[in-house]
């Protein structure tokens, strides 16, 4: 072995985890370095045997037994026993609202990219007076940005993009949070 | 049955002594991760109070799959993780791989193999550690206090076993770095 021992050797040589150890025991016979490394190592690993400056009080049994109620239900019923998994509803109204709001502003995208009139007319024969009276609504909006020289499409691309980053943000912290909720359960 | 099966057992059926067994016999397993993740002192012994209390209400749901006091060990983690999480404290999955998350060493001025044998070592060795993010403090002290094997810490911390391994090897090496390098003669 021409090099010196890395850590990682050392470290589970120390740990008794080193595969080839008779080769490492060669090296270390004749390497001073090497020798000293170990001599750190070994120095290290007996400082971390030392335990910490924490502990619990003298009546700590007491105290946990008394915070138990004496009818306190202990059940082997995976179900019946468990804590709830999950800490949050799996749909919050917020996120309900966002997502809602996000469906409405595709609909008036797609409305908007076509004939609105026609669509209101169609729809209002079907009798869907509210889909109808939003495509007017929409149309007006058109006319209005056009006439200060706004670009409609222009403000409908930045809104469905705000939208969308919004919405997909939300989803991802809801599903990071679940996940976390699960995780920590008990 | 084994001498863990045999305890449950009686918990189970009622036995509020065997629970003071059990307590005693894992109250300094939960006391080293309370203590390894919660910085704030006046918690830790109500956090510890919680994990118990927790170990009691779902001793029914333990099947035997782990060793007891592996089980015990994750959730006391788990309880931590939900106390830094409603404190809005960093929990230690914020942090990333590099090894610069370390705080850096005070200087390079002695060589190695000056420093590992002084007397005050191990207040040295206790202040480095905790400056170590909790994650790392944590798998040391479970590998190195606790004997639990790779195995098992990664039960207790949901982490993989070569994880766990990687992670250990690095808080050590960092921890050897600083108590060679961070340190003159005369503060030893």
């Amino acid at each position: 072995m021409s090099d010196h021992l890395t850590d990682d050797q050392i470290q589970q040589l120390l740990d008794g985890s080193l595969a080839d150890s008779n080769l490492v025991a060669s090296h270390l016979d004749h390497c001073p370095i090497c020798q000293n490394e170990v001599a750190n190592y070994q120095a290290l690993f007996v400082g971390l045997k030392e335990e910490v400056d924490f502990s619990l009080s003298v009546n700590f049994a007491d105290t946990v037994l008394d915070k138990i109620p004496e009818n306190s239900a202990l059940s082997a019923d995976p179900v019946t026993s468990a804590s709830p998994v999950f800490s949050t509803p799996i749909i919050k109204f917020s996120d309900g609202l966002i997502g809602f709001s996000a469906i409405a502003i595709m609909v008036a995208v797609g409305l908007y990219f076509l004939d609105l009139l026609a669509i209101g007319t169609a729809t209002r024969l079907w009798g869907l007076e509210m889909l109808a009276s939003s495509a007017a609504a929409l149309n007006v909006v058109k006319q209005f940005l056009s006439n200060y020289g706004i670009n409609p499409l222009m403000v409908l691309f930045i809104v469905v993009t705000l939208s969308a980053i919004v919405v997909i943000d939300q989803i991802v912290v809801g599903m990071k949070k679940q996940r976390r909720s699960v995780t920590y359960s008990i | 049955m084994t001498e863990s099966n045999a305890l449950v057992q009686k918990i189970l059926a009622g036995d509020k002594s065997a629970f003071r067994t059990l307590i005693s016999d894992n109250q300094r397993l939960v006391g080293h991760v309370v203590y390894r993740m919660v910085k704030s002192e006046s918690d830790r012994e109500d956090l510890c109070q919680e994990v118990f209390i927790k170990v009691y209400n779902n001793l029914g749901r333990f099947r035997f799959e782990s060793k007891l006091s592996t089980w015990i060990a994750r959730i006391a983690h788990n309880s931590c993780l939900n106390f830094l999480e409603k404190k809005k404290l960093p929990l230690y999955d914020d942090l990333g791989d590099d090894e610069t998350q370390f705080e850096p060493v005070a200087d390079t001025r002695y060589q190695p193999d000056i420093i590992l044998s002084k007397n005050n070592l191990s207040a040295i060795l206790k202040r480095e550690i905790d400056k170590l993010p909790a994650l790392y403090k944590t798998i040391v002290t479970l590998f190195h206090l606790d004997e639990m094997s790779y195995a098992e810490i990664g039960q207790t911390m949901k982490l993989p076993e070569g994880t766990v391994k990687s992670y250990l090897f690095r808080a050590r090496k960092v921890l050897k770095e600083r108590l060679q390098t961070g340190y003159d003669r005369g503060d030893l």
